[in-house]
């Protein structure tokens, strides 16, 4: 434990070394140190760096720091795996133009075939255990993404292209519900046909995705960033202003 | 618990020039409070800049300081404000 408070007495900035770290180290040497001791020293170490620095420079130092544990935190999270299938939507005339909404909600989106889809794969067995059912249908509903990649025009006659994801922490279940979202997809279709006149392609079949899905770690560190600069900008606020007190006294 | 580390160490040095590791002895033993050493060092250091201690010259190797006439003043200010707290709140409490 000593070697480790030693260690963490150079944190302490140079210039309070050169007047203190003698005697400082004579007083670590004196005592019987815990961890709280350690913590301490560290504690000490920061806190008196933050009054040599300047406002910009603890600033700058706190903005840096947030964006690292971002950064950090970006790359500790649990993998998730992104299946995806590629869809074409061709309205059978012009009528029947627009988005297939009713139908993935019908078919995707509807708390029914989620609560089924659930049950019967035995799909997020963790959350189940802690939270009711609704709750982890929301979860479920947030996994899944139908995205449109090629927007209808006149020249296409009004064809639609669509991507549907589904992420999980398993590569195979992310690939096999999705599977299932889009044969529950096109049984919506078939069904519904009196009402909606839609032809439907599989291009691409549910990949098995080879790899984790990255998380958005440019979002994660500019929102580090971001936090670390506020939080920058109030400690040097405090800082500075403790300091200033302490002379005016 | 008193555990303000200013006054804790402007108190013991009030009973005499005293090194790093004796004051922090010293206010276990009156306050039963164990201060760490960054927080001992770091008020060390404080009262240091305010010209309320001052370092003590020494053949040993400790390096021990004293308690200035700023630092005994503004020691017992404190103090005499702190116990006008007390005696209102013993005062309330009997009286309660």
């Amino acid at each position: 434990m000593k070697r480790i408070v030693r260690l963490l007495a150079w944190l302490y900035p140079s210039s309070w070394r050169k007047r203190y770290g003698t005697e400082f180290d004579d007083l670590l040497e004196d005592t019987t140190l815990s961890a709280r001791d350690s913590f301490d020293v560290f504690w000490g170490a920061l806190k008196m760096q933050m009054t040599t620095w300047t406002f910009g420079r603890i600033t700058l130092a706190c903005a840096v720091a947030g964006m690292l544990v971002a950064a950090v935190v970006s790359f500790v999270l649990p993998v998730h795996y992104l299946s995806q299938a590629t869809l074409i939507v061709t309205p059978a005339d012009e009528s029947t133009r627009g988005l297939p909404n009713n139908l993935m909600e019908r078919s995707i989106f509807n708390r029914e075939v989620l609560a089924s889809l659930i049950q019967a794969h035995s799909l997020y067995p963790r959350e189940r255990t802690r939270v009711p059912l609704d709750v982890v249908i929301d979860k479920m509903k947030s996994n899944i993404q139908v995205v449109s990649i090629l927007p209808a025009s006149p020249g296409n006659g009004g064809t639609l292209t669509f991507a549907i994801r589904f992420d999980y922490p398993d590569r195979y279940v992310a690939q096999q519900i999705n599977g299932e979202l889009l044969t529950r997809l096109i049984e919506g279709n078939l069904h519904a046909q009196r009402d909606s006149h839609w032809t439907f392609y599989v291009p691409a079949n549910p990949s098995l995705p080879a790899w984790p899905a990255p998380p958005n770690r440019t979002r994660f560190a500019a929102v580090g960033l971001f936090a670390g600069l506020l939080a920058g900008l109030t400690l040097a606020g405090v800082t500075k202003s403790r300091s200033s007190t302490i002379v005016l006294r | 618990m008193m555990s303000d580390p200013t006054l804790l160490v402007l108190s013991s040095l009030a009973g005499g020039d005293k090194h790093g590791y004796a004051m922090m002895l010293d206010i276990e033993r009156f306050a039963g409070v164990r201060l760490g050493p960054g927080t001992l060092y770091g008020a060390v250091t404080r009262l240091e800049e305010l010209g309320w201690i001052r370092r003590v010259e020494s053949k040993n190797r400790r390096q021990p300081y004293a308690i200035t006439g700023a630092g005994r003043k503004y020691l017992h200010d404190q103090l005499a404000n702190l116990g006008r707290v007390v005696r209102a709140g013993l005062r309330r409490l009997e009286n309660a």
